[in-house]
Formats: C-alpha cells, structure tokens, sequence
C-alpha cells in the first residue's frame, strides 16, 4: 500500500486521476485534454491533518474539490470512512455533505452579499434538515459564533460590514455549523494580512485538536502548512512527488522539486542553512506534461533515464515517500 | 552613471510627508520621513491600509490628480544634478522625471501593459520616449533589454502579446520596460506577490543582479517579511499611515524594538519551525485600524501588549532613534527593549 498512515484511514485516495476536456470548433470536438491530477493515491487517517502542497497548475485544489464530490474525478478510487464516494446516491450524498466541508480562499466570494453572517452559518444546518428560526438552530448559531471567537451580535451582520479576518470566521463557523468530520481548507490564510492569518491559523488549529478533527490542508506556503500539518504531500503538474511527515520533508526533503520549492522560500536560505536552489525554466503546460517524470525539464539531476518512465512513489524512510529514480542525492 | 557617485550619497528624501483622500478625508500618509541613499535597496513592509503602496504613489507623483493632497516633502536629485521637489510638480515636469529618474512595477503587470498591442511595440514606445535612438537601434535595445531579465527567447516574446505569456514573464517584461529609462530608483509595489514561489526566486534573483550592475535603488514594497529581510539593506516598517520602526534590515528583523514589528515577526510560521519542532506563532489581537477612525496616541496601542493607559492612549509618540542605528516610534521602547 502506497503513502499509509498507521492507523484507520478516513479518507482513502487511489489512483485518482483528472482530465479536463478542452473543445474546440462547432462540434465542440475534445481538441486536447489537461492533466490536472495523474494517479494520485494517499490516505488521511482521523484526526490527521494533511498538507497538500504546490505551485499553479499542481492539482491541489483540483484534488480537494474531488474529495468532496464537488466535481467528478475521471478514474480513481475515493473512499470515505470505507465507502466509495462516487457510489453515493442523492440521500448518501446530502449526509456527506453533513460530515464533509470545504474552508475556501476567499472570504469576500464565499459568502452571499444578502445573508447575514447568522443566515450564512445557518445554510448547511438548514439543508441538513434543522428548522429556520427554531431556538435549537439560534443556539447552534451561539456556540459556533464563541467557537470562531466572533461577538453575539455578529448574527445579524451583513458581510460587507465585515473584515477579512472577520469573514473567515464566518466561514470556519459555517462549515463547522454540521459537526463535520472532515475539513478541505483550501488557501484559508492566503488572502490575510500576516497578523491576522496568525488569529486564523491558531483558531483552525484549536478548533482541530479540540474536535479531532480530520482535515485537508491545502497551501502554496510551506511555513503555514509546516506549522498545521502532521504529514505534507507535494504536487507538481498533477502527480505527487514526495509525502511523509512534515518536519520530515520539510527538514530533510527527498525528491529534489521539495528541495527547490523549500528553499525558493526567502528566508530558507538563512533559516535551514541550505545552498538556495533557483529553477530555471517555467512550469510546463499540463495539457502536454513532460514525458518520463514531469519534473525533470527542470530538475538539475536528471539523468537520460528521468525521460523514459515515470517514477513510482517509493519509501525511503519509514512513512516517508518520494516519486524520483535517484537514489545517490538528497 | 555619474563617475563622481560617492557611498551614502543622497538620492530621495521624504520630509514630512501626509496624504489625505479628497472623496473621504481619509489620512493616508502621515508625517513620513525617510531617505534613500543612491544604489540603496530599501523594504517598505506593512499590512493592509498601512499606506506603504501610497507612500510609493506619491514618490511616482500618481496620487495627486485630484486623487488626494499631499503636504511635506518628496526631494529628488535627478540624473542632471538637479535637486526637484516632487510635491507639487507639475505634471509635465514630473513626466520627464517618471521617464528619466524613476520607475515602478506593480504587482500585477497584466493591468499596465497594453493587450492590442505586442510586448516588441510597448518597450519599444517605452525607449523612444526616454532616449534619442535611430528606430533601428530602439529595436535592439529592446531586445537587450528583454536578454538581461533572462528570458528565454527574446525575438520570439517580441513578438508576443501579453496574454501569450505566463505571470512570471509578464513581470519579467513589465521589468524590462520600467529599466529602459535606466531610473536611479525603482520603486516596486509587490512585485512578486501574485507568482508562484519558484518564479519569484528566479525573478528576485534576476532584479538583485540588474540593482548591483546598475547601481540602481529600490524601494521594495511588500507584506513579505521573509523577501524584505532576504533583498533589503534597510527596512521600513508602516503602520496605520506611519512609519513606526526604521533601521537596518538584519537590525530591525532579529531584534525588532517596536512592539508591532516584534508581533509581526511572532505571528509568522517559519519554515523549519512547525510545530513538530516545537514552533509557536503568536498572533496581534484585534484588527488594523480603519483609517477613518484612528485610535488616539499611539495608533497601536489597543493592540499593544506593553500600552500604559494615561500614556499610550494619549501621547503620540515621536520617531526616535534607537540604538542600533534605528528609529522607533513608541514611548515605551526604553523600558521594554530587552
């Protein structure tokens, strides 16, 4: 089994593949396909916190969306608590969505204008069958506004009354609002000022050890994911490259795309005491992804043999993977 | 270049400086002062609202179109030896200044280049207005241009118009173009911010060799703490529309005197440092303060761990100098400056 964590998987990822159609002409004939994800497996056992990792075009966002059903994967496995996802029928996917949600970027585009921040919160209880303006649903609103630390009084807010910081609260809350058991936090902090990315990264923290909650951390920075991550899996161009625990890959990467994404960081350099490695080149078009490994346009090791085959995920520590032929660095 | 460019000589100095909104009489800037010395890279950090990207406006003279009212002081001295005074130029004279002295790059380098027209056509509309070329030289030039920010092939991104290139070579263009006027200050307003973090290296990588080689300042704006402690000599950090701690850049990060700045430096995750490592952030209670209602005294102080009621809430502290070759702008540094 590849990429396991000790203990019961929540969610089970195998093969997991996507490709986006892109049509042309009348007949909107397919013209070429993106490679958004490649065969992609990994597990995240409960209460575990994975970070998934990567630049533009890595597929972390695209992986999130698929485990939660928001869009479809092309092939692949996802299991969930044993069951496999795309297997739901309408009523398994509405309890689904009771015990899946998603935290997104950008807390100006996730919340309706029109709503109140109580309305807001109270949308997937409502869907999950609890009645508007019951006192039940009133007091749920209570609890989940002291959890995110927002004041009573912000039910009857309006979001454009609202800071950013304030509006990820909201955001948390509502997809917390249905006791979830797992979390998909897309770029939760990314879209804050440093000073307040620290409130929210705590908060998610707290609210994650309290409840044990199982969570998807998605993020292109790999302080932030370090910090709120027992395990970090790295994507390039769709296909994961390195998983293992984060201090781990983050102190002792294997596959030499973390080595360079870690120490691209502007501080890294100082701070691991590593020579500082510059790419060259840009990111290749994951319509046409580079044959072999998809790194290795890039890589300043690649040897003939990185163009033939692509590389399997192998362990070179317990518990700890990379996707590179080359046994003699890093 | 100048042959007679001495260390430490003055390039920019702001004096007093304050901005006011005229739609909502909002105080952007208050009471900024700083220099920058000729071939200096200097790191203007700061949250939302702290008005460092309306520090750099101004400097551009883009605010004041009947924008907002600048009073203080932005003085210049030019290619020619001329000392200018930018507040309160007039637009044509402050044109030629744009075109010979200084430049800026943005963050998102989509929005100031023309989609109608190619990347060959802009940089080359771009040296013809600053230099007195032959049409066939400004084509080469261009093309040197486009050779020293590393991109790949220039012929074939002469050609190009700006959708047909990825983020990274937008900027790279963007670069190229503010550099053809060969400006003794460039002024770049998170430049990075919107690109991936392996094309940022290359691209800081890229700017850090142009600055030394040309001997160029910079006034690097950014929220980054990491990048502005990697690229800058000195560090200026904003708050709330001040400057409130000021020094150089290794000075200011590993023993910051402001509280602010120390909170800022305990709220970020540092790589290497997570918490299977035993890191710890700490973030600033509350928010940064709206402009329109700014706390009394120290505008920080009902953030502040170390605020004295009857003092903090009252006083507005002074820009002082610290050691270190520092200023700082709290009453309280001495006593709780470890």
């Amino acid at each position: 089994m590849i990429a396991d964590a000790s203990g019961a998987s929540l969610v089970d990822v195998k093969g997991l593949t996507k490709r986006f159609d892109i049509r042309k002409g009348a007949f909107a004939r397919v013209a070429a396909q993106v490679h958004a994800v490649e065969n992609v497996s990994f597990q995240i056992k409960e209460g575990e916190v994975l970070g998934l990792a990567g630049e533009s075009g890595s597929g972390k966002t695209t992986i999130g969306r698929m485990l939660l059903r928001l869009i479809e994967a092309s092939s692949g496995s996802i299991r969930f608590m044993g069951e496999e996802i795309a297997g739901f029928d309408r009523a398994r996917l509405l309890a689904f969505r009771g015990q899946a949600q998603i935290v997104f970027q950008d807390p100006f585009a996730s919340l309706d204008p029109t709503m109140t921040v109580g309305e807001a919160i109270a949308e997937p209880l409502r869907i999950q069958g609890m009645k508007a303006g019951s006192p039940e649903l009133r007091q749920r609103i209570a609890e989940l506004l002291e959890a995110v630390a927002l004041q009573p009084d912000f039910t009857l807010r309006r979001p454009e009354e609202l800071s950013g910081g304030q509006r990820q609260r909201v955001v948390i809350a509502r997809a917390l609002s249905v006791n979830p058991k797992f979390i998909v936090a897309d770029e939760p902090v990314s879209s804050l000022d440093v000073s307040i990315q620290a409130q929210i990264i705590g908060l998610l923290e707290r609210l994650q050890r309290r409840s044990g909650l199982t969570m998807l951390f998605i993020s292109h920075d790999l302080a932030v994911m370090e910090y709120m991550s027992d395990r970090i899996a790295v994507l390039y161009l769709g296909r994961l490259m390195e998983i293992g625990p984060a201090h781990d890959v983050i102190a002792a990467p294997k596959h030499p795309y973390t080595e360079a994404l870690i120490s691209a960081i502007p501080d890294a350099a100082q701070r691991t005491g590593r020579k500082r490695v510059i790419l060259t080149g840009e990111i290749p078009s994951a319509i046409a992804p580079p044959a072999g490994c998809v790194f290795h346009t890039r890589c300043r090791y690649a040897l003939a043999a990185c163009t033939q085959g692509v590389p399997e995920l192998r362990e070179t520590r317990p518990g700890h993977y990379k996707a590179c032929i080359r046994d003699d660095l890093l | 270049m100048n042959a007679d460019i001495a260390v430490q000589e003055k390039l920019l100095e702001v004096d007093g400086l304050s901005a006011t909104f005229r739609s909502n009489s909002v105080r952007a800037l208050r009471d900024v002062s700083f220099r920058i010395d000729a071939g200096e890279v200097v790191a203007l950090v700061g949250e939302s609202g702290s008005g460092k990207s309306t520090t750099g406006l101004a400097i551009m003279g883009l605010l004041e179109r009947g924008e907002a009212s600048l009073s203080g002081s932005i003085r210049l001295v030019r290619k020619s030896g001329e000392r200018a005074e930018l507040v309160g130029l007039a637009e044509n004279r402050m044109r030629s200044v744009r075109g010979n002295d200084v430049a800026m790059i943005f963050q998102e380098p989509m929005s100031s280049l023309d989609p109608i027209y190619s990347v060959g056509d802009q940089i080359a509309e771009a040296i013809a207005a600053h230099q007195d070329l032959p049409r066939a030289r400004v084509e080469d030039e261009a093309l040197r241009l486009l050779t020293i920010m590393a991109i790949p092939d220039p012929a074939k991104c002469f050609v190009s118009y700006p959708h047909q290139l990825s983020g990274g070579m937008r900027q790279r263009v963007m670069i190229a173009m503010a550099l053809s006027c060969r400006p003794r200050l460039l002024v770049a307003d998170e430049p990075t911010t919107a690109l991936d973090v392996t094309i940022q290296a290359q691209i800081i990588d890229q700017l850090g060799i142009l600055q030394r080689d040309a001997g160029m300042a910079v006034l690097f704006v950014t929220h980054d703490l990491g990048l502005a402690a990697d690229l800058a000599d000195r560090v200026l950090v904003m708050y709330a529309g001040q400057i409130v701690e000021a020094g150089p850049a290794d000075q200011v990060f590993s023993r910051p005197t402001m509280p602010y700045t120390a909170g800022l430096m305990r709220s970020r995750p540092r790589i290497g440092a997570g918490r299977a490592a035993g890191g710890q952030i700490q973030p600033i209670p509350g928010g940064v303060p709206d402009l329109a209602r700014l706390p009394t005294g120290c505008t920080f102080h009902p953030r502040c761990a170390h605020a004295v009621t009857g003092r903090c809430d009252v006083t507005l502290p002074a820009l002082e100098p610290a050691d270190g070759g520092r200023a700082v702008r709290c009453l309280r540094w001495r006593e709780i400056t470890p």
